[in-house]
Formats: C-alpha cells, structure tokens, sequence
C-alpha cells in the first residue's frame, strides 16, 4: 500500500479486484485513516450496494455511499470508479456538499426543538384537561336544603363530558343523604348539548328510580325547546325559581297546620 | 405510490392511502401499501436509480401521510406505551407504525421519534410512566447502544415491559435480547399478536 500523489485535492484510492487498497491519497488518509481494504469504510447499509457497483463488470460508473470516517461517523459521498482492467480500479470520493450537511443540522436542531415543544403542548394539553375535568366535577354540587330537600345547581354548558364526570359524585352524595325530593337548578346552564342531555336524563332517571322526587328548576326561554324536544322522566316537575319551590313548601305545610288545627 | 413519495406529491399520495384506509385495516395499510412502497424507494438507491436526497424526501412525505391517515380517536383502555429510537438511529418508520397498531387498541402513544438524547427519553419515561417501552434501531453498530439503554432502563424502571423493534432483530435474531421483560418483535404483526395477547390476558 502506497501514497500517492493524486490529479485532485480529493480521497482516492487504488484497489484490487479484492478491494485491497493498493494506493491512497493524502486526503484519503486524512479522513479514513489507513484502511488495508474498502470494506473497512464501507457503511454497513450501504455494502450491498457497494458489492454490486464496485465491481469489473461497471467499468466506468459513479456511486452514491455512505462511508465511515476515521473517528467513525458516517458520511455521504459521490464515490466515481473507473476499472483500469479486470485487477485495478480508481476510486474517486466526493464527500457531499458541507453546506448540505450545515443545512441538514440546522433541520435537526429546528426538528429536536419542535419535538421539545410538541411534548410541552402535549403536557399542558394534560394538565388543562386535568382542570377540565377537575371544573366538570364541581360543575353540579349537592347542596342539602334541608332534611328532604337537596339542590343541585348546574354550571356552565351541559355537555357529555362534563355529565359523566358529574354522574358519580352525584349518586353516592343521593345515596348518603336521606333527601328525597332534588331540585335541578338551571339557572346557570349555558348551552345545552343533545349528548349531555341524555346523559343527564338517564341519571335523573335512575335517581327517579331510587325513589327521589324530582324537579327541574330555573329554566330560560333558551333551553325549553330542547328539553321538550329530547324529553326527560315523565315524573320530573317543573318549577319556575327555587322561590317558588320554597313557598309552594310553605303554602303546603301551613295548610296542612290549619287542617290539624281543625281536626 | 412510490412514485408520488419520491416526487413529495403528498396530496396524491395522501387521496391513495386515505382510499385504502376505508377499505383495509391499518395493519395491512402499513404493511402492505407503505411498507413496500418505501422498500421499493431503497431498492432504486440500491440500484443507484435515486440519490440520499430523493430517499430523504420521500421519507418526509410518507412520514406527513402517516401522521394523518394516525388514529387518534377510539376508546382508551388506559394503557400507556412511549416510542423512541436509540441515540443517533434515524430509521424511525416502522417505530411510528407501531405506536399506530398501539393506538388501534386503544393505547395511549407517545411517540418521541428520532434524534433524542437518552437523558430527554429518560426523563419523559417518568413523566409518563408508561406500561410498556418500545425501541427500534436498524443498524447493527447501534447494538451496544440498544444493550446501554435496556441496562439503564431495567436499573432505573426496574420490572417495566420493554419491546425491542426495527431491523437490528431481524439481523441480530430474536436470542439476543430475549429475557425477563425484554420481548422482540420481528414484525408489525408480531406487535398485533402481542397486543392481543395482553389484552386476553396472555402477556405481561
């Protein structure tokens, strides 16, 4: 194996049908060392190709590899080989463009920094959803009136969501109470969506089941022509204001003092 | 296919999978519609028909594709897997078509791709706290990286479930890897299989 000085300022080497390296250029041992033969700077996803092109029967062709530098990285080369008969070939390596290469970082980093971003989006995707859910469930507190009557002031848009993560705390708050008459308070409700209505309706209906007595009340103009057109338990009443709930209560309780007086 | 992957024609390439979506199942999507269209693609560089940089941009338009054809919506099963390439491989196709199957099955995903030092994977593993953790690498010079990283992980995440993917198991074979938690998987039906297997109880 010999150094030879080449035509142009570029890697050459000189190999044998073997690809023994017989001679090598000064920059091709600046940058791969000194390979006894090609196969040592051959990438490994590159080699079948390499087998196939370096070979007498292209006499005369040019190449794309990817090689291994002396301090191992990999890089992409225009390799041009020309066989000066069945024993000795020229081989000629133009590593690509530097320029590509800065470009191709440059990608890199921008790529590595969007991904850093999109995990941030994704975390706080996370975290925002975690409030959400967190919001939903506070969306329809129970608050006990009194020894029977328990309110239940939705928040907000009744959506699906938000219904199936109020659902649970509302049943075991029923279950431990001993109410049984609820008020479903919808002074507060914005849009109403057809999902989170049904949702809702089977809940009531089930609290119906356990026995409850059910109102809905605080209705706007806005919400009634769904609520009728989707429907709820046909035992659920409908009342104005908790107002009037209330007094409707009092009317009842007082008529009900002057008939014991009576009796 | 390949034709328009090599000539970035993401639009049309975009209407021919989206119309083989509706009629196949995703895994036959990727395995028999990308996955031989981007074989072909290395078999015309291996032929010298096509450069790196014609290889490159077909690889960024299939990788737009696959993210839009990704199934994003479907119910959980509230388990969680993360993806990732060993430091500096780059092949990340196949990987992003198994964080797909996963997602199919109602999987929760996290797919960090290429280019992420291990410190970053590592502090986005505990983070997420996945169920299951899947690295791919092609080549075989990144074997002693692949064993670095399942060492780390095993003494870091001790008992977690580890699936190992990509060309390095269909050249280093299955014994290489296998042990306790450590599982390869030679092929996206393979990764099928096993999810199946862990949704019947089987596995894990």
């Amino acid at each position: 194996m010999k150094r030879v000085e080449a035509i142009f300022p570029l890697p050459y080497f000189e190999i044998d049908a073997a690809w023994n390296i017989v001679a090598y250029s000064q920059e091709a041992e600046e940058l791969f060392g000194l390979p006894d033969n090609l196969t040592k700077i051959v990438d490994e996803g590159t080699y079948d190709k390499a087998r196939e092109w370096v070979d007498f029967h292209h006499r005369k062709t040019v190449i794309e590899m990817n090689v291994i530098k002396e301090n191992s990285d990999v890089i992409l080369a225009d390799v041009y080989i020309t066989w000066t008969d069945e024993e000795k070939a020229e081989l000629l390596l133009i590593p690509k463009d530097s320029q590509v290469d800065k470009v191709a970082a440059s990608l890199k980093t921008l790529q590595s920094e969007l991904l850093k971003t999109k995990t941030e989006l994704i975390e706080e995707k996370e975290r925002a959803e975690q409030v959400i859910e967190q919001n939903n469930k506070l969306s329809a507190p129970f608050i006990s009136l009194n020894k029977e009557t328990a309110l239940v002031p939705l928040f907000g848009d009744v959506s699906y969501e938000k219904m199936m993560s109020v659902e649970q705390n509302l049943l075991s708050a029923v279950r431990e109470s001993e109410a049984d008459e609820l008020l479903f308070d919808f002074t507060a409700v914005g849009d109403i969506e057809k999902e989170g209505f049904n949702y809702l309706a089977s809940v009531i209906k089930a609290l119906s089941h356990m026995g409850l007595d059910l109102f809905v009340i605080g209705l706007r103009p806005g919400h009634v022509p769904n609520i009728f057109k989707w429907s709820l338990p046909e035992d659920v009443r409908f009342m104005q204001s908790l107002e009037q709930v209330i007094s409707n209560k009092r009317t009842r309780r007082d008529n009900e003092r002057i008939r014991q007086k009576e009796t | 296919m390949t034709g328009y992957l090599l000539e970035g024609e993401e639009q049309e390439a975009l209407q021919l999978v989206q119309k083989w979506v509706g009629e196949r199942s995703l895994l036959e999507v990727h395995e028999e519609i990308i996955t031989p269209a981007m074989y072909h693609v290395g078999e015309l560089w291996q032929t010298n028909r096509i450069s790196v940089a014609d290889e490159h941009l077909a690889t960024a338009t299939c990788d737009y594709i696959m993210t839009l054809i990704s199934p994003r919506k479907g119910t959980s099963n509230g388990k969680k897997a993360i993806f990732f390439n060993v430091e500096e491989e780059e092949h990340h196709l196949g990987l992003k078509m198994a964080a797909d199957i996963f997602r199919e099955e109602g999987w929760e995903s996290r797919f960090l791709g290429t280019g992420v030092p291990d410190d970053h994977v590592l502090q986005q593993i505990e983070k997420f706290c996945p169920d299951v953790i899947c690295i791919s690498a092609a080549l075989s010079y990144r074997v002693p990286e692949m064993h670095n990283i399942i060492d780390v992980l095993k003494k870091r995440m001790p008992g977690s479930v580890i699936l190992i993917g990509g060309r390095i198991v269909k050249n280093h074979g299955m014994n290489e890897w296998n042990e306790a938690h450590v599982h390869t998987m030679s092929s996206l039906t393979a990764v099928k299989e096993w999810l199946q297997n862990v949704k019947e109880g089987r596995r894990q």
